[in-house]
């Protein structure tokens, strides 16, 4: 499915009620969420189209604060989906993700000096003795 | 064209492929016997995985789920859990559940195996820990599980392969508050290389274990076991999915029939078979086997085959610290386990106990989702400064419920749903019992005393998911008496003495521990005793 660019219009208001802009951030509007955004999530999750478009038939032209209240009340899985949209291509933004401190699941190679020594803190656990029950066997 | 193609015989035949059949299979292999594994999945595909790409967490549900019903792959079989308080979630391929599970590798504890003597309740196991523990400490090697020993929950015994996982931020926070309060905690035990080990490469925490490890360092059975195994000549064969067991006059069992992927039939004949297909895929194949002579099912004059089906209900509590714990990375995988109400109280109203993981959350996509997260709004104004509650500020305990058997949990065939070959799937009766409602609410509360002794500012207990039934037990129990048994503690089946069952279907009682170490221990221990019994083990003329 192509979304056309007034179908990305009112995807974006969705989506912004949910993201709006604060603390220093970009609404998902203002990330490109329905833009670049929504070309990437359904290249990897293409059976969300089929959800977003049914969302936007019923959207309707009414205010998208209401169509997010009813939404959450009446199609909670639909909700689910735009949810999912919204987040994952708010958070598929470069700058977004600079912004949260997150930069994806880098690799953090295991120090090899172990960190269950600091502070005793197993010696605690010894000095109160074994827990299990023993079978006798 | 034949309709059946009979495929050349083999001393041992072993039906499905995850841990169970490898471990299997990697004993009989090394006694020189011929074996051949019929496995309906396919080798992993890990060109899927996508830890190291920027869409990770989008994608993991689509290519990883364990739920078949959602996954829909050739490979798959439908489960009707119309009729049950859990969905099971499994893996079909070469490595069955090892593939996607966290790879938590926890030991049952001894009194695990005298649940009737100890606590005058369900059954006691044909053996025990201390028979039982050599055997794991040989697949511990196998499998490359880090750990320490000295753990104060189970009885002193020598080093794992591997050092732990790092405790982390959020390790240590959590001990600290266990020490604080008296309460047990560990270093967690994984099946995760903390170091290059073997053909495992080393761990680099990027808390993605169950969603396609990019870096091959989980021990999981498609890199632990199978490749070598290949090479040693273990015949494989995957796209296999068996329809029966086939059985002789004399009532013992001739091998398998099996569908490849091109529908075509293949008879696949042995001297002894064994099956390794899961609590739910072992009773469906003896349900399917049993013919006009045994209309109740294969190896079931005791009735028990697909009863007493345990699936561990499980719970997760989740913390928000002030602290920056790093909980967006690590192993997941768990860092640090407690089993301080592990052992049964009856004070508190029921029997049994729990193991708790602490595990991380993951990355800014999983702080908005309903799992674990429940009702708690994310949405609107305040979605900003909740993402940054959440994301490496949160510690998630969770929490493995014991299952006490019951006779009308159950799998059985469905009458109507079939999987893509035809043959008739499995449905699950199952409903969760007052006394593991009551253990989940009670360690729930615990665990939620635990973050908050650790300094959460908050903690969410998650919505009751259905898709949590990864632990499947109990659907052919192990036992020495024939009218309350399937199989004898040996995991030879009463009633066919060459058809062996090695897998978690066999248990007595289910623990409230991540049953892969047992299952795995289990395996080869049953597969050690036939090796060393062959010279007596009826086969057919
Ligand atoms: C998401 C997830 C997380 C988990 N996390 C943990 C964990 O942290 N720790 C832990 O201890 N355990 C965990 N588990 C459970 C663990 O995966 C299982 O206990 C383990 O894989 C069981 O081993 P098995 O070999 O008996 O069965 P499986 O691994 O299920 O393998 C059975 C194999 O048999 C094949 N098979 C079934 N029927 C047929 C047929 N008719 N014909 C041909 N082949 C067939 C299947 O395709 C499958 O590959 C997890 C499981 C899941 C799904």
């Amino acid at each position: 499915m192509i979304f056309n660019a007034t179908e990305r219009t009112i995807l974006a208001g969705l989506a912004d009620v949910l993201i709006p802009a604060g603390n220093g951030m970009p609404s998902a509007s203002e990330a490109g969420i329905a833009n670049e955004g929504l070309d990437r999530v359904l290249t990897v999750r293409p059976e969300i189209a089929d959800v977003l478009e049914s969302i936007l038939q019923m959207a309707d032209g009414r205010g998208s604060e209401r169509v997010i209240a009813e939404l959450q009340t009446n199609h909670p899985d639909a909700f689910g989906v735009l949810a999912e949209f919204a987040a994952a291509a708010y958070f598929l933004n470069a700058e977004v993700r600079k912004a949260i401190g997150y930069q994806g699941q880098t690799p953090h190679p295991i120090d090899p000096n172990p960190d269950y020594l600091e502070d005793g803190l197993l010696q605690s656990v010894m000095d109160r003795g074994l827990i299990y029950r023993p079978t006798g066997d | 064209m034949p309709s059946t193609y009979l495929d050349p015989p083999r001393d041992v035949l072993i039906i499905g492929a995850g841990p169970t059949g490898a471990v299997a299979a990697k004993r009989f292999a090394e006694a020189g016997m011929r074996i051949v594994v019929l496995e309906q999945g396919d080798w992993p595909d890990y060109s899927k995985a996508r830890a190291d790409h920027p869409d990770f967490e989008l994608t993991t549900g689509r290519n990883w789920s364990g739920n078949p019903n959602r996954r829909q792959a050739p490979s798959d079989y439908p489960i009707d859990d119309a009729q049950s308080d859990i969905s099971a979630v499994l893996y079909n391929a070469v490595g069955g559940g090892t593939v996607i599970y966290a790879a938590h590798w926890q030991r049952n504890m001894p009194s695990d195996f005298r649940v009737r003597t100890l606590d005058g309740i369900a059954d006691d196991w044909p053996l025990t820990y201390e028979e039982l523990e050599p055997y794991y400490e040989r697949v511990e090697i196998d499998f490359g599980v880090s750990g320490l020993a000295g753990d104060t929950a189970f009885p002193p015994g020598k080093d794992l392969p591997l050092p732990p996982a790092p405790l982390g931020p959020m390790g240590r926070i959590v001990a600290r508050a266990h020490n604080r309060m008296g309460w047990h905690w560990w270093p967690a035990p994984n099946a995760i290389a903390t170091r290059a080990y073997r053909n495992l490469n080393a761990c680099t925490q990027r808390a993605a274990c169950m969603w396609g490890c990019v870096e091959r360092a989980k021990g999981s059975v498609d890199h632990t076991h199978w490749p070598e195994l290949v090479k040693m000549g273990v015949r494989l064969i995957t796209g296999a999915r068996v329809r029966r067991l086939s059985v002789n006059g004399q009532g013992l069992v001739t091998g398998a029939v099996y569908v490849d992927r091109d529908g075509i039939e293949h008879s696949q004949n042995a001297a002894v078979t064994v099956l390794g297909a899961n609590g739910i895929g072992t009773p469906r194949i003896l349900l399917l086997s049993g013919g006009a002579k045994f209309p109740d099912g294969l190896a079931n004059s005791s009735g028990l085959v697909g009863r007493r089906l345990m699936m561990h209900p499980f719970g997760t509590v989740v913390g928000l610290f002030d602290e920056n714990l790093g909980s967006s990375h690590g192993v997941w995988g768990q860092h640090i386990h407690s089993l301080q109400f592990y052992e049964s109280d009856p004070a508190r109203g029921f029997l049994r106990g729990a193991k708790w993981g602490l595990q991380p959350t993951g990355g800014p996509l999983s702080m908005t989702r309903s799992y674990p997260w429940g009702d708690n709004p994310i949405w609107g104004p305040s979605f900003h400064t909740q993402l940054r509650k959440r994301l490496d500020h949160s510690a998630m305990w969770g929490i493995i419920c014991e299952d006490l058997p019951e006779a009308n949990n159950r799998v059985i065939l469905d009458s109507n749903l079939t999987d893509s070959d035809g043959i008739p799937a499995p449905k699950l009766l199952y409903r969760m019992s007052e006394n593991s409602r009551k253990l989940l609410q009670f360690h729930l509360e615990r665990a939620r005393e635990s973050l908050e002794a650790a300094g959460a500012k908050e903690t969410v207990i998650a919505p009751l998911i259905r898709e949590t039934g990864w632990h499947l037990l109990g659907t052919a129990k192990m036992g020495t008496d024939p009218k309350t048994s399937v199989v004898d503690a040996w995991g030879r089946c009463h009633d066919v003495p060459n058809l062996y069952i090695f897998d978690g279907s066999i248990w007595p009682t289910s623990s409230g521990m991540n049953p892969t170490a047992t299952i795995a221990a289990m395996a080869l221990r049953c597969a050690e005793h036939l090796v060393e019994e062959r010279k007596n083990q009826k086969v057919p003329g």
